[in-house]
């Protein structure tokens, strides 16, 4: 029962990072919103490890933990190269690579 | 159905993350979506070392100290603060606040709230990190991320260049 209430709790905030990656269009907003949804599955990560005791699954932690700083490294230069090309991170005025149709 | 207080703490923190993270997406000035996001990330870090003593919580301490860093000077630059002093100064005066924060809550928290269910000793990590070569993977992982970010830019580029 009490395993329901964390995995529900982990949930919801992936819920409200799946929410911001869908209804934002600010570049900034979304990153924010993928590092909740990640924060979620750390969530689960460590609870897991927590429950079983067994040092290997901590060390999965670890490495969704440097996938995540390396997303959001390379996620914020690229927002700071939209806004400088675009002059806004908009994301919807990406369309320089969209395909001409007739 | 009884809760103990390791239980309800858990409970509290991963409440208030959830909280503080639709506070994090509404607003629409950036200083108050970092700040709650700090925030979320604040009571994630207290959650982890909550439950895995204190290696991976304090790890996620420092990796999310970093990315908070960098928002703070991608929102910087992005609103208009071009002089890199500015830039720096901001990041870093984000970081301690962010640092002194964590390290006040950690330690005003009652020794035996703090406590782990599951003690792993740091001598059991380094031992799980070399015997399922997670060292190797991280190295692979950051190496491929690289490879597939230059070839995806240099693929812009050259379209762009068209």
């Amino acid at each position: 029962m009490t395993l329901s209430i964390y995995v529900g709790l982990a949930l919801t905030l992936l819920a409200i990072g799946l929410y911001g990656l869908i209804s934002s269009k600010d570049m900034l907003k979304i990153l924010i919103s993928i590092e909740i949804a990640i924060l979620a599955s750390i969530i689960l990560i460590v609870l897991f490890a927590s429950i079983s005791g067994v040092p290997y699954a901590h060390v999965l932690g670890l490495l969704v933990l440097f996938v995540s700083a390396a997303e959001t490294a390379m996620s914020a230069a690229l927002a700071i190269l939209l806004n400088r090309e675009t002059g806004s991170i908009d994301v919807s005025k990406l369309k320089e690579l969209r395909e001409e149709t007739s | 159905m009884t809760l103990d207080i390791a239980t309800i703490i858990d409970i509290v923190l991963l409440v208030g993350a959830c909280v503080s993270a639709v506070f994090s997406i509404f607003p629409k000035r950036y200083p108050r979506a970092i700040f709650a996001f700090t925030i979320t990330n604040l009571l994630i870090v207290l959650f982890c070392i909550h439950r895995l003593a204190l290696i991976i919580g304090f790890i996620l301490l420092w990796v999310y100290a970093g990315a908070i860093v960098a928002f703070s000077v991608a929102i910087m630059n992005i609103a208009g603060a071009t002089e890199a002093a500015g830039r720096i100064k901001g990041g870093i005066i984000v970081l301690i606040a962010f640092l002194i924060v964590t390290v006040l809550l950690a330690i005003s928290l009652p020794p035996e709230i703090l406590a782990a269910p599951v003690e792993i000793t740091f001598s059991d990590f380094a031992h799980a990190l070399w015997d399922t070569h997670a060292f190797v993977a991280i190295l692979l992982s950051f190496l491929v991320f690289t490879i597939i970010t230059s070839a995806l830019m240099i693929a812009v580029f050259a379209l762009r260049s068209k």
